[in-house]
């Protein structure tokens, strides 16, 4: 974005713009910024006239999908486009001000990514989309709000004036304002014993520092305010739009019968993102597939379900540890209990601790988030209860560790040096700790077993672990243990999409391989479908 | 049993629904829910560092008390607690002019930040470490997993080209063998893991929306 001198056609010019745009091809005319006497000149517009796109072409038009902030404008790709072309949107108010100047520019350089098939959920998915070019205009940043300056003592007496300052508040603020650090005349700070006594402030002064410190802070939020409003002011407004190209510093504007053309929009608040119906059908429909195999099982309870190892070595790996009398160790990793992996693991947590409980064995959760130490305490303490065994619940077993990632892992690595757990279960989100802590735990010979759906740090832990749960493993984990029909039956539900992800899969390569075979069979729409995922 | 389950549980599936139905909705008052959300998110948040800081500083005076393995590393929790908002808390009412040494920041700079990042370059030598026990070819497939890893390793460094190009006669002959290798298996694999997690990740959103799943309420029922 930058503003429009270079292209601003003045009065003057523009008897050169209809002298012009006799010379052109009627419906497709320019106008040009300076006069042009050579015979290169000529070729020039000639060459120009022909990168003008097609008049009837040009549309702008509310951005889709939004909150009312944008609009699109709109042209046909010209078929001889030349090189070193550029197209400019002009952007104004209301039609007369291009009369007056008063518009704004924003270029599009042509390439892939300013068509309009690169944006599907504009655009859809048709051919057409190749042929067209996009400008996205966001009104606010063309003719953006002032930024409000720093606080002066007359920005203060026009809060007063607006009765955000009551005239005591309004003296105070502006003596308070005369104790602020007056900035330095030289680049070098003063560093002298006599000069350092000079700015030092009385306690009394110091405390009416702070107050107008709050006080700065409070108004510059409502400057902030403000701001916002007026820029939610300026993209509901309708604005004026022309379209014109430029190429060697000539710029020609798509006119008719010698009148640059004008088109018209205004951004509007939308009530759905129809980019994302994909999304929202497919789902719904898998939650509804979900939700029907979890009645089925209610009234069929007993669904066959495979085995999976890393789950079935749990009751081993506490049994080692009570037999070792070793504690068990269990982490969560780095997320916090919003993420889905920390909520599954937390119902992997709820077995194991029964099973610590009811072995008699030590279990102690390292937390890095405090709201994961709370849940998690609360789910021991049931466990424990529900074991028999709420005697044996000790609350400084399942505790914050550190909320550093890897003042973490220091703290949670030296207590597994020191203690040498039996077991350990690193189960959640996990990043650079994942090695850190698996490794250290590999080291001290206890049974490691892990789970996450972090796929990068997934074959960390398969060199380093005993046994992995990899991903949907983890969140199977729930049903497997506990063998809840219902829950069970949600399993069944996934397995179903799975399914239908694999039979797409199949039929889509089955396709793709037939339309290569067979001459004249186009799938281009479907390769476009699929790529959508992609937009 | 209505304000320990029914009630949690409503709030789950109002505030679920709503979440989910907000990432289809542009208007503006769905992302005022959704900073809503965010200041309850943080205010939630305090109310846990304060039971978080509690747990913590219980947990180390026990230790301490009752003289466990390792309580001499409780005290340092205490030290570096006490120190730093010691130092904050001086910061703030004293103040700190412009060239006086902030102890604070001093603490944070120069204490905490190198010993994080010495915890984390440890990485290097347990990525050594963890590769050389992995890599033993064992079994058919640890010898597959070695052989992948060696190529993609070895087309990953310059040298790589030289020894493609006095070999094979191509220059790029290990890079493209090793791009392939990470284009087409590899991504084939983690395609395949993002889509089952995809599927886990919507039917664990269900049963938490509708309640079948509820262990984090804490227990099963």
């Amino acid at each position: 974005m930058r503003k429009s001198a270079a292209v601003i056609v003045k009065p003057l010019t523009t008897l050169a713009v209809i002298a012009l745009a006799a010379m052109l091809p009627a419906g497709r005319v320019a106008a040009q910024t300076r006069p042009a006497t050579t015979t290169q000149a000529t070729t020039q517009r000639a060459i120009l006239a022909e990168a003008i796109p097609v008049a009837e072409s040009l549309r702008a038009f509310d951005l889709p999908n939004d909150g009312g902030k944008g609009i699109i404008v709109q042209w046909a790709k010209p078929a001889d486009e030349p090189n070193g072309v550029t197209y400019i949107v002009q952007i104004a108010r209301t039609k007369a001000d291009f009369q007056a100047g008063k518009f704004e520019t924003q270029e599009v350089s042509p390439s892939p990514k300013a068509l309009a098939s690169a944006k599907p959920a504009y655009f859809g998915y048709s051919d057409d989309a190749n042929k067209l070019y996009y400008a996205e205009i966001v009104p606010a940043a063309v003719f953006g709000p002032a930024k409000p300056g720093p606080l002066t003592p007359e920005r203060l007496k026009k809060f007063a004036d607006k009765g955000v300052l009551t005239p005591s508040e309004l003296d105070r603020a502006l003596a308070a304002m005369k104790l602020l650090p007056q900035p330095a005349p030289t680049t070098k700070p003063t560093t002298s014993p006599a000069a350092k006594e000079q700015h030092k402030l009385t306690p009394a002064q110091q405390a009416e520092l702070e107050w107008y410190q709050v006080l700065a802070a409070y108004l510059t939020k409502l400057d902030g305010e403000h701001v916002d409003a007026e820029i939610d002011t300026i993209n509901s407004a309708p604005y004026s739009f022309r379209l014109g190209v430029k190429l060697d510093g000539q710029v020609a504007l798509v006119s008719h019968d010698g009148e640059p053309i004008v088109v018209e929009a205004q951004a509007v608040v939308n009530l759905f993102k129809w980019g994302k119906l994909n999304n929202l059908i497919l789902s719904l429909a898998f939650s509804a597939v979900v939700v029907a195999f979890i009645q089925v099982a209610k009234r069929k309870p007993g669904l066959f379900i495979r085995k999976i190892a890393g789950l079935e070595a749990i009751d081993e790996a506490i049994g080692r540890a009570t037999e070792m009398d070793r504690p068990v160790f269990f982490t969560h990793g780095s997320g916090s209990v919003t993420a889905l992996p920390v909520i599954a693991s937390l119902n992997i947590l709820s077995r194991i601790a029964y099973r610590a409980a009811e072995h008699d064995s030590r279990v102690r959760v390292m937390n890095q988030d405090p709201i994961t130490t709370a849940v998690s305490q609360e789910i021991v303490q049931q466990a424990y209860t529900e074991a028999g065994r709420p005697d044996a619940y000790n609350p400084d077993e399942v505790s914050l560790v550190a909320s550093d990632q890897f003042s973490y892992v220091a703290a949670v690595s030296g207590r597994m040096v020191r203690e040498e757990p039996g077991a350990i279960f690193l189960m959640g989100t996990f990043g650079a700790d994942s090695l850190l802590l698996s490794e250290t735990g590999a080291s001290t010979g206890a049974i490691q077993i892990a789970g996450t759906d972090s796929y990068t740090q997934l074959p960390f832990f398969v060199t380093t672990c005993d046994y992995t749960l990899m991903g949907e493993e983890l969140y199977a984990a729930s049903a497997y243990l506990s063998r809840e029909p219902r829950l069970l039956g949600s399993l069944r539900g996934q397995d179903v999409g799975k399914a239908f992800i694999m039979i797409v899969l199949v039929l889509g390569i089955i396709l793709f391989t037939a339309a290569a075979a067979v001459k004249g069979w186009d799938l281009d729409w479907l390769r476009r479908l699929l790529e959508a995922s992609n937009a | 049993m209505f304000l320990k389950r029914t009630l949690p549980l409503l709030i789950v599936f109002t505030i679920g629904s709503l979440a989910f139905v907000h990432d289809f909705i542009p208007h503006p008052l769905s992302g005022e829910f959704r900073s809503e959300m965010a200041s309850w998110m943080m205010i939630i948040g305090g109310f846990g560092m304060f039971l978080g800081v509690y747990s913590l500083m219980h947990m180390h005076i026990t230790r301490i008390r009752q003289k466990m393995a390792g309580w001499g590393y409780s005290v340092f929790v205490f030290i570096g607690a006490v120190g730093m908002i010691a130092t904050g808390v001086y910061g703030d009412i004293v103040g700190v002019s412009k060239d006086d040494i902030d102890l604070f920041d001093w603490g944070y700079k120069y204490i905490q930040v190198p010993c994080g990042a010495t915890i984390f370059s440890i990485l290097a030598f347990f990525v050594a470490s963890a590769a050389f026990r992995t890599f033993r070819a064992k079994n058919m497939a640890a010898g597959l997993l070695l052989g992948a890893a060696v190529i993609v390793m070895f087309g990953r460094v310059p040298i790589c080209e030289a020894v493609g190009g006095w070999v094979f006669n191509d220059r790029q002959a290990i890079v493209n063998v090793a791009n392939a290798i990470m284009n087409y298996p590899n991504l084939a694999v983690k395609r395949g893991l993002l889509l089952g997690i995809g599927l886990a990740a919507i039917a664990q959103s269900v049963r938490v929306l509708f309640g079948v799943e509820r262990t984090y309420l804490g227990g099963a029922d």
